[in-house]
């Protein structure tokens, strides 16, 4: 195999410092999210908001969800960010540009996909709905950590 | 003949295999072949969609999994897999059948949303069945070398390092090389993750976590430095190549730093702190380190 490569490229491999390793990391970056491959990109980037999202009941108190849905906040997260994404990929705008109502309409599909899972017997006692909110942090412009009032974006009746 | 006889010489920067001995090594495979099976997610009902489609999942539907989650006759084949490959036969045929649920499990579950638990292990499982596979059409199909599982075994450590540095250089890339500057922003990151986990379980968040995230943005400069030398360990992650030393004292740095991140994000990694002990500090090889052998 090695003779029909060009000279030049067996040289410069041969010359590549921990060159098996660099070719790899080369291709994870390149690759990006393709299970099993990935860039790792978690906390890559951040500014000076984050968000969470939660399942509660119908007044607003949470659930556990790892034990209700068998799946945790920071999946819903990732999942209703996905979705979010997909609605304003037509117009390839800002995830922070989005309107509630945009909002909205990805966390109702995660409602949808994460009611499907639930654990009836799990839920407390009295549950007759559950709500999807997402808890926004925010460091603001004179140093003070901050959070604002949990936004609702979607419900459903049981 | 002596391993440090043996040893081709090669300067730091190109380094090889180690000279792991047979013990050394069913260790590591044993150890390997218990941390792979447990992290798999056999439990598959939740995942009914693929709904944002990673890898093969593009191109293969894997629901049928939640409606079939592989049961104990599947799990007991992978088992038996497992075993002939730590006692170093077929280890091609052994890795088979994980290698094949780690990658549709994990990419059925990753199509619901991103997680980065799994990559790191199943691709180390690929690269060692790739070696396994690759040195059976040479003859070592049924029982290989002890050059081929010192090749499997390096392998698993390159890929290990690969996805560390990859790590570190996607923080610089993406962060447009300011990752270091905004580490004062990482306060809100911080306080998001620590409430995700409330929301998951419902236990209390710690109490020091509005101290801690303020005196990250009260002092930048010594959040620099502490969440600075994480991105360190991460872009230098390529040192645990040079030879024992450097991996076991890199592996150690590795698990530390999953620890505190553990502790203050309250995101766990336990399957890369595996693998750091496993391939890095690499327990029964501590005498043969502490010797400077190869």
């Amino acid at each position: 195999m090695k003779e029909k490569l060009p000279a030049w490229l067996i040289k410069a491999w041969e010359k590549t410092p921990f060159r098996e390793m660099t070719l790899l990391v080369i291709l994870l970056y390149v690759i990006k999210e393709q299970f099993p491959f990935s860039n790792f990109p978690m906390y890559s980037n951040f500014d000076t908001e984050a968000d969470v999202v939660f399942i509660a009941d119908q007044k607003g108190s949470p659930l556990p969800m790892d034990d209700v849905f068998r799946s945790g906040s920071s999946t819903a997260k990732k999942a209703y960010k996905k979705e979010l994404g997909k609605i304003l990929n037509p117009q390839k705008r800002d995830t922070k540009l989005s309107t509630l109502a945009e909002r909205q309409q990805a966390g109702a599909i995660v409602l949808g996909d994460w009611h499907e899972n639930m654990k009836r017997d799990r839920l407390p006692a009295g549950t007759t709905g559950i709500r999807l909110y997402r808890r926004t942090f925010e460091l603001k412009d004179d140093g003070k950590l901050a959070d604002d009032t949990p936004e609702l974006l979607a419900e459903k009746p049981l | 003949m002596n391993d440090a006889l043996r040893a081709p010489h090669r300067p730091w920067w190109q380094p090889g295999p180690f000279q792991y001995s047979k013990v050394e090594m069913l260790v590591m495979r044993a150890l390997f072949a218990a941390l792979l099976f447990s992290s798999i997610k056999w439990e598959t009902a939740p995942y009914k969609t693929q709904r944002n489609p990673t890898g093969l999942a593009h191109f293969f539907d894997f629901t049928w999994l939640s409606q079939h989650p592989p049961g104990f006759i599947w799990q007991a084949i992978t088992v038996v897999g497992l075993v002939i490959y730590v006692l170093g036969f077929l280890p091609a045929i052994g890795l088979a059948p994980i290698c094949a649920f780690a990658v549709m499990i994990g990419t059925l579950v990753t199509s619901k949303a991103m997680h980065h638990s799994w990559q790191a292990i199943t691709l180390i499982a690929l690269a060692q069945f790739i070696v396994y596979a690759w040195a059976a059409r040479k003859g070592g199909f049924f029982r290989p070398s002890i050059e081929v599982h010192r090749l499997a075994t390096w392998w698993s450590t390159v890929v290990f390092a690969a996805a560390y540095v990859v790590c570190g250089i996607v923080k610089l890339v993406n962060s447009d090389f300011l990752w270091i500057h905004k580490v004062p922003y990482l306060s809100v990151q911080l306080l998001k993750s620590n409430w995700s986990s409330y929301y998951d379980t419902l236990q209390p968040v710690a109490s020091w976590l509005p101290k801690v995230t303020q005196a990250i943005v009260d002092y930048p400069n010594l959040a620099r430095l502490f969440f600075g030398a994480g991105l360190l360990v991460e872009l230098l992650g390529f040192v645990v190549l040079i030879n024992r030393k450097w991996a076991f004292w890199g592996g150690l740095a590795i698990i530390g730093l999953h620890l505190s991140i553990s502790k203050v994000m309250d995101l766990h990694f336990e399957v890369h702190m595996g693998l750091a002990f496993i391939f890095l500090v690499n327990i029964s090889g501590i005498g043969r380190m502490r010797r400077g052998e190869p």
